[in-house]
């Protein structure tokens, strides 16, 4: 049994050429399907996001050519060169996908949406009857491995968007978002974006203040806020706990006298502004004033850069882990290579034991009920001692074979040795041997 | 009676070790990344602050009960400070569990603590008849824990202060790790200097009101310039700037944890001149 991975993302293609590719909701369940038909394959899932398209399988023997199911599932007569796609096997599928699942070959390191959409893809897999004991075991691994990353990394911990960087300024300065007041000055995209995000976070009210009012109130309605015209900044200025600006004015509308007037009102609690403007809507030395703090496009650009290195270093120690990780799944993965062989091995002792002792059994007339649990007791004992040793010599060698051709050589020697069915013979029987084993 | 003192002194011992270690356990989880073993190591820190406050309790009740002529005066007076700026903390832990402010207020704890388990040698004869007359005046015992209840409110906010100028000052430089992240917020910490003060200032006035009228009582004037005293009355009055300007000009944040650190100054300096004090140096000779 072997894991194949076929993908393409955003490290080996650009947009244009993953966006026809893309596997969404409405085509993913004939895409399993699909997947399900094609030859060697026993399992399979499908992961689709805006950033990548990845299809992993488990199957025997030849594998399948993905890119030519890929090319079908997606209905895309033609796909990129193959030099935009990577193909993995075995523990270089299972390293990927535990990076994949950590957010470490995410485009934003440390995002944390990636780990859901692997979920669902995987429960997707699962509704389809496409998952088992291999996939199951490399994906309850990967979620191991992400778990580890994410709290044992500082990765996902400094905000990486403005939007973010807003929110965690704020909670700096206010602790909760609970009670307090935004006020967005303009529509811009990025401001409303902002204000929407601080809405999320939980803060109370949104006032929003444009100069075409009728904007002002689609953006206002939208989130759940007020809208007014931008004349009545003077008044409604003080009611701000943080102030996003976003408009196009070429002119300061804040200025130092207007924002010190506001903080008096105010009683001195603190004001935020968020001020992402260009040219600039709040007067930078509004910043120099006790209690208010002023961050323009420049210095939330370059706390985000920051923090991005910030992730790429945590990105480091992250990939330590996965290291680990992948090579505590291979280890486990090894020792379940031996399990059907010697559970083969010990059912075929059972079965001669039991067939000899049915024969003699006849022969050796009445017995009471002792005297046939002391032959059986003996019996089976016999074969248990001496099968002690060949079952922990066995399971030992292949664990530590070196390679999959000398794990493969190793089983059917074995195999043969003992006159077993044949080696890898029959995958579903196999594995269900295999859950019996762990069960 | 020499065992009970060797004794009082023992549980003082133990109570700082606990101080100690409470800030060291404090310490290693502020540098903990895992949220799961740093809420365990900081419970931890908890209960060994608590723990320590009950040694320090019971070895004030064994040196007070054993009160001999040769009682160290100074070192129950030391003792009772620390025992109460422990109890102050951990109930300003309890309301906000503002943990960083551990870090802060910890140390200062352990030194107080210290200083308590180092008595200086007890001149023959212990305290003057009066000073030991005095101790058992319950006034003067109400005036000394009103007090010392002010200075522990006083403790917390400047602790608390400190740890705004930090955030503040990281968040007015824009610097790129800035230490608010790991800090409570600006607010939250404004909140529990606010808090701190606002209860330690009637105790405080009252304390001092108390020792005022028994100056008088005892002396028929009010030594305004003895060091203690003026120090004293210095720092309440700045304490009281303090708080009337946060009502009237709304002075909060900066403004007031600097505020807050010229008063802590000035208490200090009030409790080291105790002993250069007229009025109250007899407790110590």
């Amino acid at each position: 049994m072997s894991l194949l991975l076929l993908g393409i993302s955003h490290h080996t293609a650009g947009l244009e050429l993953r966006e026809p590719l893309a596997l969404p909701e409405v085509k993913l369940a004939p895409a399993l399907r699909l997947l399900a038909e094609q030859p060697g394959v026993t399992e399979g899932m499908i992961l689709s996001t805006c950033n990548r398209v990845e299809v992993l399988i488990a199957g025997a023997g030849e594998a399948p050519d993905l890119f030519r199911f890929l090319a079908v599932a997606s209905g895309q007569p033609s796909l990129p060169p193959a030099s935009h796609f990577y193909q993995l096997r075995d523990s270089e599928a299972v390293r990927h996908l535990f990076r994949v699942a950590s957010s470490l070959d995410s485009l934003v390191v440390g995002e944390p949406q990636i780990l859901g959409q692997l979920k669902q893809a995987y429960a997707a897999a699962q509704a389809a009857g496409l998952v088992g004991g291999e996939l199951e075991a490399a994906l309850s691994r990967a979620f191991r491995a992400a778990k580890r990353v994410r709290t044992e990394t500082a990765i996902a911990e400094q905000p990486v968007s403005v939007s973010q960087t807003a929110v965690d300024l704020a909670r700096q300065i206010f602790g909760s978002l609970e009670n307090k007041t935004v006020l967005l000055l303009g529509a811009g995209t990025m401001g409303a974006a902002a204000a929407r995000y601080l809405m999320q976070q939980g803060a109370q009210r949104l006032l929003v203040l444009n100069r075409t009012l009728s904007h002002a109130q689609v953006l206002a309605e939208k989130h759940g806020g007020t809208a007014h015209p931008l004349e009545q900044l003077g008044e409604l200025g003080e009611q701000a706990d943080v102030v996003i600006a976003c408009t196009g004015a070429p002119q300061p509308l804040v200025s130092r006298a207007d924002a010190a007037r506001f903080l008096g009102k105010r009683r001195g609690r603190p004001m935020l502004f968020l001020d992402l403007a260009v040219p600039r809507d709040v007067e930078p030395s509004v910043h120099q004033l006790d209690n208010a703090f002023v961050y323009n496009v420049d210095d939330l650009d370059q706390v985000v850069s920051a923090n991005l290195e910030g992730r790429r270093q945590e990105a480091a120690r992250g990939e330590e882990i996965i290291a680990a990780e992948v090579a505590a799944y291979e280890q486990r993965r090894e020792g379940r290579a031996a399990i059907p062989t010697l559970v083969a091995l010990q059912a075929q002792a059972e079965a001669l034991r039991a067939a000899e002792w049915e024969r003699v059994r006849k022969r050796l007339g009445p017995l009471t009920r002792e005297q046939e649990q002391a032959i059986e007791g003996l019996t089976r004992s016999l074969m248990q001692k001496w099968l002690h040793s060949p079952l922990v010599e066995i399971r030992e060698a292949m664990q530590n074979p070196g390679t999959e051709a000398a794990r493969r050589l190793l089983t059917e020697m074995v195999h043969r040795l003992f006159d077993l069915p044949a080696a890898g013979g029959d995958e579903k029987e196999a594995d269900a041997l295999t859950r019996l084993a762990h069960e | 009676m020499e065992s009970i003192l060797a004794f009082s002194l023992l549980w003082a011992r133990v109570a700082l070790g606990l101080y100690l270690a409470g800030w060291a356990a404090a310490l290693a989880a502020s540098l903990l990344k895992d949220a799961g073993q740093q809420n365990a190591i900081f419970g931890l820190a908890r209960a060994a602050v608590a723990a320590g406050f009950l040694f320090q309790f019971v070895s004030l009740v064994e040196s007070v009960s054993s009160f001999t002529p040769q009682a160290d005066v100074y070192r129950i007076l030391t003792g009772l400070l620390a025992l109460i700026i422990a109890a102050f903390f951990l109930m300003v832990y309890r309301a906000w569990s503002p943990r960083p402010l551990s870090l802060v207020v910890l140390p200062l704890i352990c030194l107080v603590a210290g200083a308590a388990t180092l008595a200086p040698a007890t001149a023959a004869g212990g305290p003057s008849p009066m000073a030991r007359s005095l101790l058992h005046n319950g006034w003067i015992f109400l005036h000394i824990v009103l007090i010392f209840i002010g200075y522990a409110g006083l403790v917390v906010a400047v602790g608390s202060g400190l740890l705004y100028l930090i955030a503040e000052r990281g968040l007015k430089s824009k610097r790129l790790r800035a230490p608010g992240r790991v800090l409570p917020s600006l607010e939250k910490l404004d909140l529990i200097s606010y808090r701190s003060l606002l209860v330690g200032f009637p105790l405080l006035s009252a304390g001092l009101v108390i020792g005022i009228y028994w100056a008088d009582a005892l002396f028929g004037r009010v030594a305004l310039g003895d060091p203690t005293v003026l120090l004293a009355l210095l720092a309440w009055s700045i304490y009281l700037v303090l708080l009337f300007a946060r009502w009237s000009a709304g002075w909060r944040g900066r403004r007031s944890a600097y505020l807050t650190l010229v008063c802590f100054g000035l208490a200090v300096a009030g409790w080291l001149a105790n002993g250069m004090s007229q009025v109250h140096s007899m407790f110590l000779k």
